[in-house]
């Protein structure tokens, strides 16, 4: 099974009583809990770690921290094939509260370009590049949900 | 006044203050009612109360904030107080007064008092005609960008723009030169607009490195007051609070300090002919000038930790206070014992600026153990919305003395699990943890000025913890959506910043 943190993807498969972690053998003893706690002694780490699953996410948390790692399903294709056009999304639902480009404005990387209001917070939309908004797909006033496109922006060669 | 027996109380509130106002009304015998969104149908405030009443839709502006819907409710649901909580309508004047010609009793202090400490520019007025000893700064009329400029030029940079209403650190900027002025003008003016429904703004000079300490005061409707000691809420991220403490590590050391200033909490509150739970913030210079801020009317997030230290419910004391009855003790019986620190878990991601993170919660344990409070509006397979404050729970280690109190309440954050949602977690764990945390040598900008460091980004996992995931990812119930997007856009989040409250150069 693939797994992902970040950018970073591996393997993990069982293999006995052991684990494989991109064919890396890792011997080790586990103790699971109902619960979802999960106890690991690998090598001279000991981690106790309370686990859930929702969808294709998986939480881990131990005492020191948590990690938020996805199933990957897919076999990585699109990769990173430098795309010019960016289409720039909310990472959490909120309201546009304000926009500070039009269609055709040249920004540079770094500009605000808009505004928007979640959990009574203001968080600004940031050009990731220097550019050229192709379009806005919102207007002053609309609710916005991740996965939706707020504006494309053509980056500039 | 005389006493008037309350039977059955209408929480005008969400989240964990509505659950831990309706914990203490069952402790006293008293219903409760819950008024609630369409987002939050399912939470655990409604299935805490006795009754329920729907007031509208998700936005606030269209439910927790609609004061008419909320004193229908309380009409039609026979309850005969209002507890507003913090937040929302608590600080409303216009609010406590329609509460009150409904026939109903508002469980805080009466409109005047809201309007006349609830503005920034009337408090200020009234706190230096009264020697209590206010920041050099403008509270004038003239709301004008020339004036506001001209303003800031005669005051000095840097300077603190804040709304006369409101509280939270919203819509407040920091301009460090004129250049800067009209730009803060414009999203303060914004962002207090939507916050608190007026634009208006006061200028302060912008102390530097500054403690904020804030003094609880309790007044009952017979003219008796008191203080209740002092919370030191340093700890700040963007203005809002992070960790509250009390005592002050500033003032434990210093009684005559110490005294003067919870004092000085007192006679503000008796300059605003103050009645029931309040707070009187104040900033703590460096050189020891403490400088009035505001004044809270209301129950604030961090009174447990006062309650902690004192042995006494404030909830208790505002519904008593409510219904006509006089302080049960004085001045004198009061003192506080140990160390009591407060941590506020927010749904928020650390790594992404704090950006908020709403979601479905699908698993939370909270803190257990001696020692440790938890207060929470959420449980396992609780909703986050996004129209609210991200906050979930306050977790309190208390101690005999501070170095006991923090250990325990490291040993609770460590403890607490909370999947689905990012939270601030290992930020709370970070900072607890900290050198200067543990020295008590804080101040407000520690923080923002990256004295802590900032959290660093997830490293590499260890074998256990790939293992660790991999097993719950085989066990975990299966949703057969495969298709689920997991390789969305990283690249894209790196395009946000969380600019309010308070976005600084």
């Amino acid at each position: 099974m693939k797994l992902r943190i970040g950018t970073l993807v591996r393997d993990v498969r069982r293999k006995g009583t052991a684990f494989e972690i991109d064919g890396r053998e890792v011997p080790c003893r586990v103790t699971n809990q109902a619960d979802g706690t999960i106890e690991i002694e690998a090598g001279a780490e000991r981690l106790i770690a309370a686990t859930s699953r929702a969808d294709e996410r998986v939480f881990v948390t131990s005492g020191s921290r948590s990690l938020d790692f996805a199933i990957e399903r897919r076999q990585a294709s699109s990769s990173a094939s430098a795309t010019s056009l960016g289409s720039l999304e909310t990472p959490m639902p909120g309201r546009v509260v304000k926009i500070h480009v039009a269609v055709g404005d040249i920004v540079k990387r770094g500009q605000e370009l808009l505004v928007v209001e979640a959990m009574k917070m203001e968080n600004a939309l940031i050009a990731p590049f220097d550019g050229v908004v192709r379009s806005l797909l919102v207007k002053t006033g609309d609710m916005v949900t991740p996965g939706k496109s707020l504006m494309e922006l053509d980056e500039a060669k | 006044m005389s006493e008037r027996k309350i039977r059955r109380v209408l929480v005008a509130n969400r989240g964990e203050i509505a659950v831990r106002i309706m914990a203490t009304c069952r402790a006293m015998e008293i219903e409760t009612v819950a008024v609630y969104s369409e987002a939050d149908r399912s939470a655990l405030h409604v299935r805490r109360a006795d009754r329920a009443v729907e007031i509208g839709s998700a936005p606030s502006s269209e439910s927790y904030l609609r004061g008419d819907r909320i004193i229908e409710a309380a009409r039609a649901e026979g309850a005969d107080a209002i507890h507003p909580g913090y937040g929302f309508l608590s600080q409303n004047g216009d609010f406590a007064d329609a509460v009150a010609e409904a026939g109903l009793i508002f469980i805080g202090p009466p409109g005047h008092v809201h309007r006349t400490m609830g503005d920034k520019m009337g408090s200020r007025r009234l706190m230096s005609g009264s020697g209590v000893p206010v920041v050099p700064g403008y509270d004038g009329d003239d709301q004008s960008d020339a004036r506001l400029l001209s303003e800031c030029e005669r005051i000095g940079f840097p300077i603190l723009v804040k709304p006369s209403r409101g509280g939270g650190g919203k819509g407040m900027r920091v301009v460090r030169d004129s250049s800067e002025v009209s730009r803060a003008l414009e999203s303060a003016r914004r962002e207090a607009l939507s916050a608190f429904g007026s634009d208006v703004l006061v200028l302060e000079r912008f102390v530097s490195k500054p403690r904020h300490v804030e003094v609880q005061v309790l007044f009952d409707s017979h003219g008796n007051g008191v203080h209740l000691f002092e919370r030191e809420c340093s700890i700040q991220r963007r203005h809002q609070k992070v960790f509250e403490e009390t005592p002050s590590p500033a003032l434990v050391g210093n009684k005559e300090l110490r005294l003067r200033l919870c004092e000085a909490g007192v006679a503000a509150a008796r300059a605003a002919k103050y009645v029931n739970a309040g707070t009187v913030e104040f900033l703590l210079a460096p050189s020891g000038e403490f400088f009035f801020l505001e004044m809270n009317t209301r129950l604030q997030v961090e009174h447990p930790v006062t309650e902690m230290t004192l042995g006494l419910d404030l909830v208790r004391l505002q519904i008593e206070i409510a219904s006509g009855a006089r302080l049960p003790f004085a001045q004198k019986d009061l003192h506080p014992r140990g160390w009591a620190i407060e941590a506020r878990l927010n749904a928020e991601d650390s790594h992404r600026q704090d950006a908020p993170s709403p979601g479905a919660l699908v698993r939370f344990d909270a803190p257990r153990g001696p020692f440790v409070r938890c207060d929470t509006g959420v449980e396992s397979g609780s909703d986050v919305p996004p129209y609210y404050d991200p906050m979930i729970a306050k977790i309190i280690g208390t101690g005999a003395t501070r170095a006991d109190a923090l250990a325990t309440l490291v040993a609770a954050l460590r403890s607490t699990v909370a999947h689905g949602v990012a939270t601030n977690r290992d930020r709370l764990l970070q900072i607890a943890t900290s050198d200067a945390f543990r020295a008590g040598s804080i101040h407000t900008r520690l923080l923002d000025d990256g004295e802590i460091s900032p959290l660093l980004s997830v490293g590499e996992p260890s074998d256990a913890e790939w293992i660790a995931a991999f097993i719950a990812a085989s066990s975990g119930a299966a949703t057969g959506s495969v298709e689920t997007e997991v390789a969305t856009s990283g690249s894209n989040h790196d395009a946000w910043t969380g600019v309010g409250p308070g976005r600084f150069p």
